[in-house]
């Protein structure tokens, strides 16, 4: 064989067992190297499996209810805690609209709920509704509902609910309890308030009219003893008679003063406006506070429990103003604003702190609270930067009262 | 000897074909198109031993046979990629392959002489097509490789024509360093019999592991459809 003819041999031997070597490194190459990336691949997943059974379990042993609705409402998944709390089977429910199982009462208010969570990517709404058990049995629900139908890896709107239904009928007897407790107050009160002006007008017209006569019993016994007597009667026996005389006018003024105190008359006799500016003048004149009365309306035509509840406001106030407020000066006002009669006391003293005027101690406070709440109205005692304290209590107007004042 | 050679090179080609036609109902439609080309590479040994064997030129059928299994291999190589640059221009160069032949077996080297140049050319591209599936398989698949009928049919075209490619570029020049001598030749194409029979076998493997695959519901699944 020539020498061209070796060479070529030899390059077909060699060529052919090089790239058939390549060929075979590069074979075992690729499965050394898929197998690598099987191992993290399947790591990786084993670790995603884990995370994964970790949420399942989370959400399956979770006592809340989840489900999953798509953008109309259907229930596409539902955790294994709703068979507990609805009695449905996911056959029962999968593929059905979330809102058929809800107490017709309140379906149009989550229909409108759930409408208005669509609209809004990551949007959070609560609700409460009544729902019927498989057993026919009314259920309180309560349900947080998160739109994360433009998550992908979600693509639905996740509802978590929980039965609260003994929740709801705690709370339902605690309001029970707090109205029967409220109505008791407020008969409580016009029990009190009834017999405060029973003992006034007792007092008044009983013992007053009795001092009266026993005033004018003891001058004629005075005149009587000077013209029986004709030596003259002793000077000590007139003077004891004038120490009683003055005894007796002591005490009807105390008598006056006690049964207007338990009810001021003018309350009854003249109204609101001018039992106020009666209240602040005595104010003035026992406590030396200097006191003004602003008022836009002339007449006020209020209910005889409604005036007698706002004045009682006021004293309360005036007496609270009397031992803590160190003020020098106190103005009140009374105005109709946005139907409702706004009755504002303002002191420029020391100024109440937030601790004080929620202070579940402060009885008198607590009070006037109750009282607000009995009308129906609102009231607010805050602590003003400017130094002293605004009381504010707003009563809503009935028609016939807003009218007549108005006139 | 050369009887012996003939009998064990057609007995090597109906493996990988008796194994696709025992599998046929678990075939894709890639591995079916395969199932064709082996088919055809079994008639075209069958039809080229009868001739070599009685003296006749045989040469011819394979110019044509390389155009034909360049085309096949090719259309189910670009359907498996997943590059579609890739697939595009693997499709592109079915004509122009066609074309090279042609040119070659008319105007290049003649009808009865080996058509080294189509051959060589066919061989390097499949080459590394088959480079290219193997890469894109060990990139994407959770599965082992060793499962899938993809990677045995690649691994046995990249063997097949790595090993056979120097000698099909050297095919025209041996025939001139051996004289014509027609019996010398077939000695040294016998000795390639050994890398077509292990290729062969790895095909069949790549047939038979179509039915694990298509019963786990596994690797098959993950098999791109042609487009």
């Amino acid at each position: 064989m020539s020498g061209s003819g070796s060479e070529i041999w030899w390059a077909l031997i060699i060529g052919t067992v090089a790239l058939l070597t390549l060929g075979v490194v590069f074979i075992a190459s690729i499965i050394f190297n898929q197998r690598r990336f099987i191992t993290v691949e399947r790591k990786m997943l084993e670790a995603l499996e884990e995370r994964e059974r970790r949420f399942r379990s989370l959400i399956e042993k979770s006592t809340d209810g989840i489900t999953l609705l798509d953008a109309h409402g259907t229930i596409i998944y539902r955790s294994s805690s709703n068979l507990q709390i609805t009695g449905f089977t996911d056959e029962e429910v999968i593929g059905k609209q979330e809102v058929e199982f809800i107490y017709p009462g309140d379906r149009e208010k989550i229909s409108q709920l759930l409408g208005k969570l669509v609209e809004v990517p990551g949007k959070v709404m609560s609700a409460s509704f009544r729902f019927h058990q498989k057993n026919g049995t009314l259920r309180w629900m309560e349900a947080t509902a998160t739109n994360l139908l433009a998550d992908p890896s979600v693509n639905a709107i996740v509802a978590n609910y929980r039965d609260v239904t003994e929740r709801k009928e705690a709370e339902e007897q605690l309001k029970r309890s707090h109205d029967q407790l409220r109505k008791l107050s407020a008969h409580l009160q016009s029990v009190r308030e009834e017999e405060r002006t029973h003992i006034a007008r007792e007092i008044h017209d009983e013992l007053g009219q009795m001092l009266t006569v026993l005033k004018m019993d003891l001058a004629l016994l005075e005149r009587s003893l000077l013209e029986s007597s004709s030596d003259g009667t002793s000077p000590e026996t007139l003077g004891e008679i004038e120490s009683m005389a003055r005894l007796i006018d002591g005490i009807i003024r105390s008598v006056r003063r006690i049964a207007t105190e338990l009810r001021p008359v003018v309350l009854d006799e003249l109204g609101l406006r001018e039992a106020i500016e009666w209240e602040l003048e005595g104010f003035q004149s026992r406590t030396g506070v200097k006191s003004e009365f602003i008022s836009s309306v002339n007449e006020i035509y209020l209910d005889r429990e409604n005036a007698t509840a706002l004045f009682r406001i006021l004293q309360e106030t005036l007496t609270n103003v009397a031992r803590h407020a160190k003020a020098t000066e106190v103005s009140a006002s009374l105005e109709i604003r946005d139907r409702a009669l706004v009755l504002e006391i303002k002191d420029n003293g020391r100024g109440i702190s937030e601790l004080e005027a929620s202070h579940s101690k402060s009885l008198g406070l607590l009070g006037m609270r109750e009282r607000t709440l009995l009308l129906g109205g609102e009231i607010s005692i805050v602590g003003e930067k400017s130094g002293g304290t605004l009381v504010s209590v707003r009563i809503p107007l009935h028609n016939s009262s807003l009218e007549a004042s108005e006139r | 000897m050369l009887f012996a050679n003939t009998i064990i090179s057609i007995l090597s080609q109906i493996i990988p074909f008796a194994s696709g036609l025992f599998v046929f109902r678990f075939l894709s439609g890639e591995m079916k198109v395969l199932l064709v080309y082996f088919g055809l590479g079994l008639f075209v040994e069958v039809i080229s031993s009868y001739l070599g064997l009685n003296n006749i030129h045989n040469l011819w059928l394979f110019h044509f046979f390389t155009i034909i299994e360049y085309g096949l291999l090719m259309w189910v190589f670009s359907a498996w990629l997943k590059s579609q640059t890739l697939k595009r221009i693997l499709r592109i160069s079915i004509p122009l392959l066609s074309l090279v032949g042609i040119i070659a077996m008319f105007f290049l080297e003649g009808i009865h002489q080996f058509n080294a140049y189509s051959r060589s050319v066919a061989s390097l591209i499949l080459v590394a097509a088959s480079a290219f599936i193997l890469f894109e398989l060990s990139m994407e698949s959770f599965n082992s490789v060793l499962r899938q009928p993809r990677f045995w049919i690649a691994s046995a075209a990249l063997l097949y024509f790595a090993g056979s490619l120097v000698l099909f570029a050297l095919s025209n020049v041996l025939l001139v360093l051996l004289k014509w001598d027609i019996e010398r030749v077939r000695t040294v194409f016998a000795v390639y019999t050994i890398i077509n029979m292990i290729t062969n076998l790895i095909y069949a493997g790549g047939f038979l592991c179509q039915v694990q695959a298509q019963r786990s519901g596994g690797p098959s699944l993950l098999e791109p459809s042609p487009s």
